[in-house]
């Protein structure tokens, strides 16, 4: 099953607002999109404890190597923002995580950006993607993108166990 | 497909740019904004299309597309 959206859901607190207008600090976002896809990892990967200890044992590392934010309207104090992820750019080593911020009365688009994740070996050398995270990294990736990440490896849908009854 | 034209889409489908932006002396880093981790994509995509090894000394004086299609048919020749 791919193209699933994963959404998780912040209210805007006092110590996330500036002194300018009690609008949310620009670098709140940054946070927000750190919180939601950790959130991400521990919903949709079964195994990411599993992960988590191949980490501490220095095997593997996450790195954030690209961060994009076009701040799009201001969210305030008792504001629910509803954040959703997907993925694209699937590539062996890396992957992007795309964020949506929505405000939860309104619908309104508050917030669009982006993270780039890779993983190295804590030596410099770059390592594929974890097998456990990219199960569930595909499955939250749109199937065009899909189509592209099988051109790009030359992959079949039996490759992927794409099941598209 | 020749070996520049296969190059000129690996290159445009990584590092995400137009084809008709990718020339044969277009520079990787300062034209196409290629980074050691564009690098490390690059190079594990042909490897596995052109089926050989690409060792990350024999990288460093690939600077152009040119550069980089005179690499693979040196090593594809072999």
């Amino acid at each position: 099953m791919h193209g699933k959206i994963f959404e998780y859901k912040h209210t805007v607190y006092l110590n996330e607002t500036n002194a300018m207008g009690g609008v949310v600090y620009y670098s709140n976002y940054v946070k927000w999109q750190g919180v939601a896809r950790e959130e991400f990892l521990i919903k949709t990967v079964p195994e990411w404890k599993l992960i988590m200890q191949e980490v501490s044992k220095g095997n593997v590392n996450m790195l954030t190597t690209e961060e994009y934010s076009h701040f799009i309207q201001h969210a305030f104090f008792g504001d629910e923002i509803i954040i959703s992820i997907h993925a694209e750019e699937i590539k062996k080593f890396s992957f992007k995580i795309i964020f949506k911020m929505k405000k939860k009365d309104s619908n309104a688009i508050i917030y669009e950006g982006w993270q780039k994740l890779a993983f190295d070996d804590f030596k410099g050398h770059f390592v594929p993607i974890p097998g456990h995270l990219l199960r569930s990294v595909l499955e939250h990736t749109p199937i065009n993108e899909i189509e592209r990440y099988k051109a790009r490896y030359n992959l079949s849908d039996r490759d992927l166990k794409i099941n598209k009854k | 497909m020749d070996i520049q034209s296969q190059v000129i889409d690996i290159l445009a489908d990584l590092l995400g740019v137009e084809k008709e932006k990718v020339k044969p002396k277009s520079k990787l880093v300062d034209d196409l904004g290629a980074d050691s981790l564009d690098t490390v994509e690059i190079n594990h995509v042909l490897e596995d299309k052109f089926n050989i090894n690409i060792p990350d000394e024999e990288v460093v004086n690939i600077k152009t597309v040119q550069d980089l299609t005179d690499y693979l048919k040196s090593k594809i020749n072999k």
